[in-house]
């Protein structure tokens, strides 16, 4: 699946990965990109959510419907939670 | 195993009985019922009714597994029955209303059974419901179905038995019947939690069980006019530290004991209607335990009263608990918030992700959406805090994890009819909250500041 998402991410280094915030998951739960690409999340559920980074990029607040992107320019893996749902949780991993 | 050491007893009760006895068996699954990730499901109305055996004759045992699509037992590290009870809808309980229960078991494996000659009146149109909360400890959704075995002597007439729930918290809230530990006691200190319980009929209690929950040290019916001598004592036996119980992961509640000793007389314990006795359930004082249960089920043989007010004990008391070894007293086990990281294994955690709301001597958290509106909360001490429950889909509870023990146990309802559960926090510490319905999404830390 990994592997796919970054060949994906290779072929299409424009477009912004997609996860789309569920109640309550964020799915895929794990995208890759690239330096420097983008992750956009979209609102589908009917619950509040946030996209909240430990350590990373600006959060995204918040919400119940919606779209929010965040750029990522440095490689490493940044996981990230909704502040509101325990179980909501995922991972973006940036590659060089 | 001990379910097998029963089913053989009862295979040698149908075989030395005269030719007459006719035992039938009879296995009905219940489901497919799916259980979210890391989720707890509760029976719902769609989901209750089970198919009753459709045999005239008296119920002689039972008992109820987990079972996998091909009837394969479930392993508890998959999916937990945490605990279910069978009524019977053609009869009504008198004490507190509602269906008859007949027969409930639970973490503790219990198999229903009497001694020879008395059975449970079952009849062919009998209709049966259930009431049930399955755990599922995965990050997978699990598929399972609930599965009984009943044995049903549809020949001979036995002496019937009628079924009692004597629970410690008396007839309210008997759909959540809990009661909480605050903890705070010295070691080997114990908490007592007592209710009074009016014998609704005369006769002879002929078989008894408890449902108890982690931390029970025992549970007692006894007869406050007989120099409160004790009729029934159950105890719990909790598995040693290999346990499957102790080993599941992620820590969603406190494991509670994998037997408790269940009782058989066929003498019987003479009690006469309108008498009132006491159910005392012990539990261990020193550390916090919450949503625990103090609950006999107490099998009665109609029949007239005792000739006097305080007669005799039976002669006959068997007291069992599994040959398995088990510890008796109940294990310190600590009940951590648990949350996922970010490729979604489950780990515990100290607080939740989020930002931290400081607030004075009041503080409201609204729940619903499956969350807590407010996850990281710190109040000074004395202050009160009110979680607001306005989902409308779904039930939450607040109740405090264990792990570290302390600072004091509490928990509401799931069920609140106020819509609200308010409390006031004198003891400052940490306080570490979940809902024990939603246990992964819905964790929330106090922080109560000494000032």
């Amino acid at each position: 699946m990994t592997t796919l998402a970054i060949l994906l991410a290779a072929l299409a280094p424009a477009a912004p990965a997609q996860v789309a915030v569920k109640d309550n998951a964020f799915r895929p739960r794990t995208v890759a990109v690239r330096a420097g690409q983008s992750v956009t999340w979209r609102w589908t559920g009917r619950n509040r959510h946030d996209v909240w980074f430990e350590d990373g990029p600006r959060r995204c607040p918040r919400k119940r419907t919606g779209k929010c992107t965040r750029r990522f320019r440095e490689r490493g893996a940044f996981e990230y939670f909704c502040t509101l749902h325990g179980s909501m949780t995922g991972l973006v991993r940036v590659r060089r | 195993m001990a379910v097998g050491a029963v089913l053989s007893l009862v295979l040698l009760l149908a075989c030395a009985a005269p030719a007459s006895a006719a035992i039938k068996r009879v296995t009905v699954r219940q489901g497919p019922l799916a259980v979210d990730p890391y989720g707890v499901r509760f029976t719902s109305p769609k989901t209750r009714a089970v198919r009753a055996p459709g045999l005239d004759g008296y119920l002689v045992s039972m008992h109820t597994r987990v079972v996998d699509r091909r009837g394969r037992p479930m392993p508890v590290r998959r999916l937990m029955l945490h605990h279910i009870v069978y009524k019977n809808t053609s009869r009504s309980d008198p004490v507190c209303g509602g269906k008859q229960s007949f027969y409930g078991t639970g973490e503790e494996n219990e198999t229903l059974r009497f001694p020879p000659g008395y059975g449970y009146r079952v009849r062919r149109r009998d209709r049966w419901i259930t009431g049930w909360m399955l755990m599922n400890h995965r990050g997978r959704r699990q598929v399972a179905y609930i599965e009984y075995t009943a044995r049903i002597e549809t020949r001979k007439r036995l002496r019937p038995v009628i079924p009692y729930w004597a629970r410690v918290t008396g007839c309210r809230g008997a759909r959540d019947p809990i009661f909480n530990v605050p903890g705070g006691g010295a070691p080997g200190s114990t908490h007592t939690e007592t209710a009074g319980w009016t014998v609704p009929r005369s006769g002879r209690i002929v078989a008894a069980g408890s449902h108890v929950h982690g931390g029970s040290k025992e549970i007692l019916l006894t007869q406050p006019t007989c120099e409160d001598r004790v009729l029934l004592t159950s105890r719990p036996l909790y598995g040693r530290a290999g346990h499957p119980y102790y080993n599941v992961l992620p820590v969603l509640h406190e494991p509670g004991p994998f037997a408790t000793s269940w009782i058989t007389t066929a003498a019987g314990i003479p009690v006469r209607r309108g008498e009132r006795l006491r159910v005392v359930s012990l539990y261990d004082g020193e550390r916090p335990h919450m949503r625990v249960m103090g609950i006999w089920h107490v099998y009665l043989a109609p029949g007239p009263p005792p000739a006097n007010a305080c007669p005799p004990m039976p002669t006959d008391v068997r007291n069992k608990l599994p040959a398995k070894p088990g510890r008796l007293e109940a294990p310190k086990v600590t009940v951590p918030l648990t949350g996922l990281d970010g490729r979604g294994r489950a780990r515990p955690i100290r607080r939740p992700p989020g930002p931290l709301m400081r607030a004075g001597r009041r503080a409201t958290v609204r729940v619903g959406e499956d969350t807590f509106s407010v996850r990281n909360l710190s109040i000074a001490r004395g202050g009160r805090v009110t979680w607001r429950f306005r989902d409308g889909r779904g039930s939450h509870d607040v109740t405090l994890a264990s792990g570290p023990f302390g600072p004091v146990g509490f928990a509401s309802r799931w069920d609140l009819k106020s819509r609200r559960y308010s409390r006031r926090f004198d003891i400052p510490g940490t306080y570490r909250l979940y809902c024990t319905l939603h246990p992964i999404d819905m964790t929330q830390v106090l922080e109560v500041r000494p000032e």
